[in-house]
């Protein structure tokens, strides 16, 4: 098990500050997601938590030691990221993309092993790519480009896994085959699973905490019921909506009105 | 086909194409005498003493610098990501030729090793200034875009420095046309010793960062995520390119396309795994400078056209042709 939490971090990019001093911990065996308009720093925060970006001041805490002193590589065993839009390497074949997860497990002199042959079949199953592990990347379907790379960080066998928007560019089905995977990993493998979405009303379906962003701080955090409301999500998106129940699961629904229909 | 099948053949072509480099000339040598002179010469053969004294060296020479440059292009490629990118890139063969060109102007006609341990310098001072314009103001994720763009604005700025001089001074012009064009002849093999071991070494060097290459061919953050200190492998990577390229320069002059088609030809023959394709892309380098030297030598006998002509002339076409199959396969 592990947990990951930011400790007043500031950061950004120049002059620019992104994050101001915001503070938060992340349920350890849950799904996070953290949710806010363009450009209110939940991309960010994901990639300071994955000691991408270093902060200006405060720090990212991975199981209560500041990750930015602790080696990459150290790090990269119980931390998987899997950054937006990432692009394949030209002819690379899906087993190959996911043997590169055994990296962070490997050595200079103690090389390729059974477990990391055994790691790399199990993630090819999990994630339902065994038939389709000689296929070239380049060949494969949005859908199963985006679980072949969620199968790299599976291979990686980290406690956390942080995503940064894995469902962007997929249609809906796709997207929702991506929702469960990662929901079956939570479930059946205990990983914290951490990651950015835009589509609030998936976020509401597969996250069991919900951390809204609003200009570089934490505005509210909680259970999705708790904080999805129609003046919360007025508060951090300046969208009118209302928010039913969802009759078949019972989760928050948001119905956007936008400017034009006040609600 | 099997990729250990691919490796073996790619060997074998580059044997028949160094066998038959010490067999073509202005005076054809059959293939025993050919051989018989580089294990067991007998000192009065005339034969056996051209291919030992000329053609082994310039064989050799087109052998090292091809493979050399090939890694380079590839070790570019996959720094940049940019399928076009090629050790030029980086200012390489711009800083070379306007230190050879300043050593003229300056020394009059200097010797081969001096000219080759300018190149060399000149190279390597490019590449330095190139990198310090790219990473003024620290690290950051678009670090490779700046290097090719800094690479790009100071190669220009050495072009027009190595053309003005060139104008003022016409008689280092006739001197440095032939070193421009780019040759694997008339170089003595001892002197060019150091930097033979300078670009050996750095292919060398490549083999323990192969693994970490194949990382950072996923991008830079994934490579980050999985534990590579990227901005160390890349600076380590860009002095590899600068030894390989730096040393092919000073050897044999300018000569192009062969750091950029080979990565492509080798991504098409092998898996997209460096510890295969590194050493793949040095078999095919070698193989085409040697096959383009050969070439060069018999199609406009008695007179040899340069081998960094006969790249460009080989390598143009099948660039083109290359593009308009990966057009086919996307679309």
């Amino acid at each position: 098990m592990a947990t990951v939490a930011a400790h007043d971090v500031s950061v950004g990019y120049q002059k620019q500050r992104i994050l101001d001093q915001l503070s938060v911990e992340l349920p350890e065996g849950q799904i996070s997601v953290l949710v806010g308009s363009n450009g209110c720093g939940k991309s960010t925060l994901l990639k300071t938590l994955a000691r991408l970006l270093s902060p200006w001041s405060g720090q990212v805490l991975l199981d209560g030691t500041a990750i930015h002193e602790l080696p990459t590589q150290a790090v990269a065993r119980r931390l998987a990221l899997l950054p937006q839009h990432p692009v394949a390497p030209e002819g690379i074949t899906v087993r190959q993309l996911v043997s590169l997860g055994r990296h962070p497990h490997q050595s200079w002199f103690e090389q390729w092993r059974e477990e990391d042959e055994r790691c790399v079949e199990e993630a090819l199953a999990h994630t339902g790519l065994s038939a389709l592990s000689e296929r070239g990347v380049d060949t494969l379907s949005g859908g199963q480009r985006q679980r072949a790379w969620i199968a790299l960080t599976v291979a990686q066998n980290t406690p956390l896994l942080l995503l940064d928007e894995p469902t962007s560019f997929l249609d809906l089905t796709h997207q929702m085959e991506v929702l469960e995977l990662l929901q079956t990993l939570n479930r059946d493998q205990g990983k914290t699973v951490v990651m950015v979405l835009h589509d609030l009303n998936l976020a509401a379906r597969y996250a069991d905490h919900i951390v809204a962003i609003k200009e570089g701080r934490v505005h509210a955090q909680g259970a999705p019921a708790e904080i999805f409301t129609a003046e919360r999500i007025h508060e951090v998106f300046g969208l009118s909506c209302r928010i039913i129940t969802d009759p078949y699961f019972n989760t928050p629904l948001c119905i956007p009105f936008g400017a034009g229909f006040p609600a | 086909m099997s990729t250990r099948i691919r490796l073996f053949l790619l060997v074998a072509t580059l044997l028949i194409a160094a066998l038959s480099s010490l067999m073509v000339g202005a005076h054809w040598i059959g293939p025993a005498t050919a051989l018989k002179g580089l294990i067991a010469p007998a000192p009065e053969a005339v034969d056996q003493l051209i291919v030992r004294s000329s053609r082994l060296p310039r064989t050799v020479i087109a052998m090292v610098v091809g493979a050399s440059l090939a890694v380079a292009g590839a070790l570019m490629q996959t720094l940049t990501r940019n399928p076009l990118a090629s050790p030029g890139l980086l200012g390489i063969n711009a800083g070379a030729t306007f230190a050879v060109v300043l050593l003229v102007a300056w020394a009059g006609s200097a010797s081969l090793a001096a000219w080759s341990l300018g190149a060399f310098l000149g190279a390597a001072l490019a590449a330095m200034l190139v990198w310090w314009v790219a990473m003024r103001g620290g690290a950051s994720s678009h670090g490779p875009l700046r290097l090719v763009l800094a690479g790009a604005a100071l190669s220009a700025l050495f072009t027009a420095f190595s053309q003005a001089l060139l104008v003022i001074d016409q008689q280092g012009l006739d001197t440095v046309l032939f070193w421009l064009a780019g040759a694997v002849d008339g170089r003595a093999p001892s002197e060019l010793a150091p930097l033979m071991a300078v670009a050996l070494a750095a292919g060398l060097g490549c083999i323990p960062l192969t693994r970490a290459m194949n990382v950072l061919a996923a991008g830079e953050s994934m490579a980050r995520g999985l534990g590579i200190k990227v901005h160390r492998l890349q600076a380590l990577m860009v002095g590899l390119v600068v030894a390989l390229s730096g040393a092919s320069v000073a050897m044999a002059g300018n000569i192009t396309f062969v750091g950029l088609i080979v990565p492509h030809m080798a991504r098409r023959l092998l898996p997209a795994d460096h510890r295969i394709f590194l050493p793949g892309c040095a078999l095919l380098g070698a193989t085409l400078l040697i096959v383009a030297d050969v070439i060069g030598r018999s199609v406009a006998q008695p007179r040899e056209i340069p081998v960094g002509v006969m790249t460009a002339l080989i390598g143009a076409p099948m660039f083109i042709a290359l593009l308009n199959r990966q057009r086919s396969a996307h679309g």
